[in-house]
């Protein structure tokens, strides 16, 4: 009996013993699959399929705000478009511009193309031969080529014109009478909104100055920068911060690198709390000098909406043939109050 | 397992080795297979960026030779561009045209249009060239040089991108063989284990039998016979060793046995053969008390005998001459066997003597088979019957006395009656004889000394059965008969019995 049991004993330690040489060999296979899958990156075949490519075509692709758009939009074309949404170029090494990219997405034959508008005469041909082609194009921010594009997404610029005037009214409660406005536009910016922007900031102004019944002198003024030389537009802001340096003044600054460079340039001129700088768009670097409290705040745009909104246009237009040539987005403003929310949103 | 159990050593152990060595040839074999797919992948890894190498290098000879002939309008570059287009086409085939979410792949959809609308600006320029249209011609070809350098970037960084991944995955295949070789070292390991812990248990399951028999035999060699046999399942070499072991035991055992009772019966024969001679001389001492000298008393006989011949006494010649002789076969055949006709000479020469004494009162008469003359039994067994059965039969009867004696084969035996017509025997005296019971001493005066129990007790010793002799009496003044059964030596017919 006691012999049975150990040769039963023995029997089961072979047993087990070969089970457990079995597992180990089927894991170390499981594994070694695996870790060949991963390495071999053999989710190309595993990769989603759409039914259509849109391409989104901005100069400055590596912001924090074109993130998002592009965020919006991808997920937007993955969850209801059935589209792929990518940065168009984005890998290139040679960094095309926005004409370059253009072209490529026409060559590339694209379902749909998402541009921010550079207000190039050579960007509208492009644009109609897209339209020849039968390729949807949809502005987004920057508006152009009105006549060709399907739809315009973005900030309508009277209004956002007006709530400068509103935060510019508020700052001048508390500065010098004579203080200085600057507008910061680009000479070559065909985009009428940009005339509109101005044109609503100084209606609003007056109209706030005429409200309180006093005879208050508005120094409004703009100052034309070319957009295409970046070294122009840092120039101008410097001239901007060294001239009449006793001079309060507001600097409002209509792209997001601007407010950047005018956040420098205040820091370097030790031009701090003299010149009141106010925004547009948002960037890390943008929101630190809000709670800094060096730029007083900026206008901003919800970027998921807006890519959200680009690629429900391109998609209700390839659906219905027609779309909405103007789709709004909502403008948030940004100040000490409310800075600490979205640099929160930017630590994520 | 019956079935394990049943295959010969040489089977078993070659079964265990080529099982063992399976195991290993298949887990070698396993690791093998899967470092050579790995190495087949990390061969794959570039093998993306060497295709779009090519495609580069196609796309600069469709470039360069539309360029070529663009400008010196050669048929041989017509051929190399048309050639270099069908070569760029089937590299096209290759690359991905479907949508989704991957960005490499992407980059490949859009090559693939991009070289597409390319190529048809080509041909186009091409066409022109043909069709001596010089402004259309440079028009294209300046598109045509757009989009190729277009497309030369995007393969460019599509290539770098590329490069990039494949150096992650070539870093992660790396990295994976190096687990893997740290697994198929566990995996080896844990085979030798299971191999060494396989083979001891096949080896003790083969040899512990084995140990069993040699601890048994060691058992043996050290002279304890008593082991239990050793039980081996199977039917291997083994097995039957152990067989044969446990049946030489077995014999060893029987033998043994044998021997011993063998031992004991030459000891119960010797011990037989002790008495006998014991009662020989016994019925020797008998003698020598009876007659103190015979030599000298049948001497002395025979000098009476030759006396009476020249004195001319015939009659007591005679007589002296039968006594003579009756003492002489008492000296000599003592302790002799004898002829049955001896036997038969020594009982005439007694009732000669008896016939002298008494006036011839017994009368004898003898009937014996022919060919059972030369039988030999043991001597003087004759001559006691007849003189009890003349002195306590025949003496002092008023009619004629006469015994009879015949001699014949009966059922393999010889059978002997001496009969007398005497006074006859009660059967309680019958059992005391029978069973030894009479006093040798009752013996009278003219006896000759043997008693009737010396010569059944010689009679049973000698033949080694009881069975050899009987005594019948019908009643007082009916007679006795006293009837020998004598084993007949059928094997040595008419010559001595032993």
């Amino acid at each position: 009996m006691k012999k049975k049991k150990i040769k039963i004993s023995w029997a089961a330690a072979a047993v087990c013993f070969l089970l457990l040489l079995f597992g180990v060999t089927l894991y170390s296979l499981a594994a070694f699959r695996e870790s060949i899958r991963l390495a071999s990156h053999q989710d190309f075949a595993q990769a989603e399929s759409y039914g259509a490519y849109y391409a989104l075509i901005s100069e400055n692709d590596d912001t924090l705000l074109w993130n998002s758009i592009y965020r919006g939009a991808k997920k937007e074309g993955m969850e209801n478009g059935g589209a792929h949404v990518e940065f168009f170029g984005g890998r290139l090494s040679l960094e095309p511009t926005v004409q370059e990219k253009l072209r490529m997405a026409v060559d590339a034959g694209v379902d749909g193309i998402i541009l921010n508008w550079d207000g190039d005469a050579g960007t509208e041909e492009l644009v109609q031969e897209a339209a020849k082609e039968g390729i949807p194009v949809v502005t987004v921010l920057d508006d152009g080529a009105t006549d060709v594009r399907q739809c315009f997404v973005g900030v309508n610029s009277y209004h956002l014109g007006q709530e400068y005037a509103g935060r510019i009214w508020k700052l001048l409660q508390d500065m010098e009478e004579n203080c200085q406005i600057q507008v910061l536009l680009n000479s070559g910016d065909t985009d009428p909104g940009k005339n509109t922007l101005f044109l609503g900031l100084r209606d609003t102004l007056e109209e706030l100055a005429g409200k309180e019944g006093k005879e208050r002198e508005l120094r409004l003024d703009t100052i034309a920068v070319d957009r295409n030389d970046a070294f122009q537009a840092e120039e101008a802001i410097r001239r901007l911060m060294v001239e009449d340096p006793e001079e309060q003044k507001i600097l409002v600054c209509l792209s997001e690198a601007d407010t950047r460079r005018a956040y420098e340039a205040v820091i370097d001129h030790n031009r701090v709390g003299e010149v009141r700088i106010l925004g547009y768009y948002e960037s890390r670097q943008v929101l630190e000098g809000i709670e800094k409290d060096i730029i007083d705040s900026t206008i901003t745009v919800d970027g998921e909406q807006v890519g959200r909104l680009c690629v429900q246009a391109l998609t209700e237009y390839r659906n219905n043939g027609h779309v909405n040539a103007y789709l709004p987005v909502d403008v948030y403003l940004i100040d000490q109050s409310n800075v600490s929310d979205y640099l929160e949103q930017y630590e994520e | 397992m019956k079935k394990w159990e049943s295959l010969s050593i040489r089977v078993k152990l070659t079964s265990a080795f080529l099982f063992t060595l399976l195991i290993l040839f298949f887990i070698n074999l396993f690791l093998y297979l899967n470092v050579n797919s790995m190495l087949e992948r990390i061969n794959e890894v570039y093998q993306s960026n060497s295709s779009l190498n090519e495609l580069s290098e196609t796309l600069e000879r469709v470039q360069s030779s539309m360029e070529e002939y663009l400008s010196v309008k050669n048929t041989d570059t017509l051929e190399a561009y048309y050639q270099s287009c069908q070569e760029l086409n089937g590299q096209l085939q290759d690359l991905n045209d479907e949508i989704c979410g991957n960005e490499m792949l992407m980059m490949e959809r859009n090559i693939r249009r991009m070289t597409g609308e390319y190529l048809e600006v080509a041909d186009e320029a091409m066409q022109a060239k043909r069709g001596r249209n010089i402004e259309r011609y440079g028009q294209k070809y300046e598109e045509a040089s757009v989009k190729f350098r277009n497309i030369s970037d995007w393969i460019y960084s599509l290539n770098n991108l590329q490069f990039e991944v494949n150096t992650e995955s070539y870093l992660g295949l790396v990295e994976a063989l190096r687990t893997f070789e740290n697994f198929s070292l566990v995996i080896l390991v844990l085979a030798g284990i299971a191999n060494g812990f396989l083979i001891y248990v096949l080896a003790r399951n083969i040899t512990g039998p084995l140990t069993a028999l040699a601890q048994t035999a060691d058992r043996v060699s050290g002279g304890c016979l008593e082991v239990e046999d050793v039980r081996v399942r199977g039917r291997d070499e083994v097995a039957t060793v152990a067989g044969a072991f446990n049946q030489m035991m077995e014999s060893i055992r029987v033998n043994l046995e044998k021997t011993r009772e063998n031992m004991e019966k030459e000891a119960a024969m010797k011990e037989k053969q002790l008495m006998m001679e014991s009662h020989l001389k016994d019925a020797q001492l008998k003698y020598l008390q009876a007659q103190i000298n015979p030599h000298f008393l049948f001497n002395t006989l025979n000098a009476g005998a030759q006396l009476a011949m020249m004195e001319g006494a015939d009659r007591t010649c005679l007589f002296v001459e039968n006594m003579a002789d009756f003492f002489r076969y008492n000296v000599k055949k003592i302790n002799q066997e004898a002829t049955l006709q001896e036997e038969l000479e020594l009982v005439d020469s007694y009732l000669y003597i008896m016939n002298v004494r008494f006036s011839g009162e017994i009368h004898f008469k003898s009937q014996v088979e022919e060919g059972l003359l030369k039988v030999k039994v043991p001597s003087m067994i004759l001559q006691p019957i007849v003189e009890n059965a003349a002195t306590y039969g025949i003496r002092g009867i008023d009619w004629e006395g006469w015994i009879v004696l015949t001699a014949a084969r009966e059922d393999g035996k010889i059978r002997i009656s001496i009969r007398d017509n005497g006074t006859g025997m009660s059967q309680e005296k019958i059992r005391e004889v029978m069973e030894g019971r009479t006093r040798e001493t009752d013996l009278s005066r003219n006896s000759t000394g043997i008693g009737l129990g010396n010569v059944i007790s010689r009679l049973r010793l000698y033949y080694n059965t009881e069975n050899v002799l009987e005594i019948r009496s019908e009643g007082e003044n009916k007679g006795t008969e006293v009837l020998l059964y004598l084993p007949y030596p059928e094997a040595e017919e008419g010559e001595s019995h032993v």
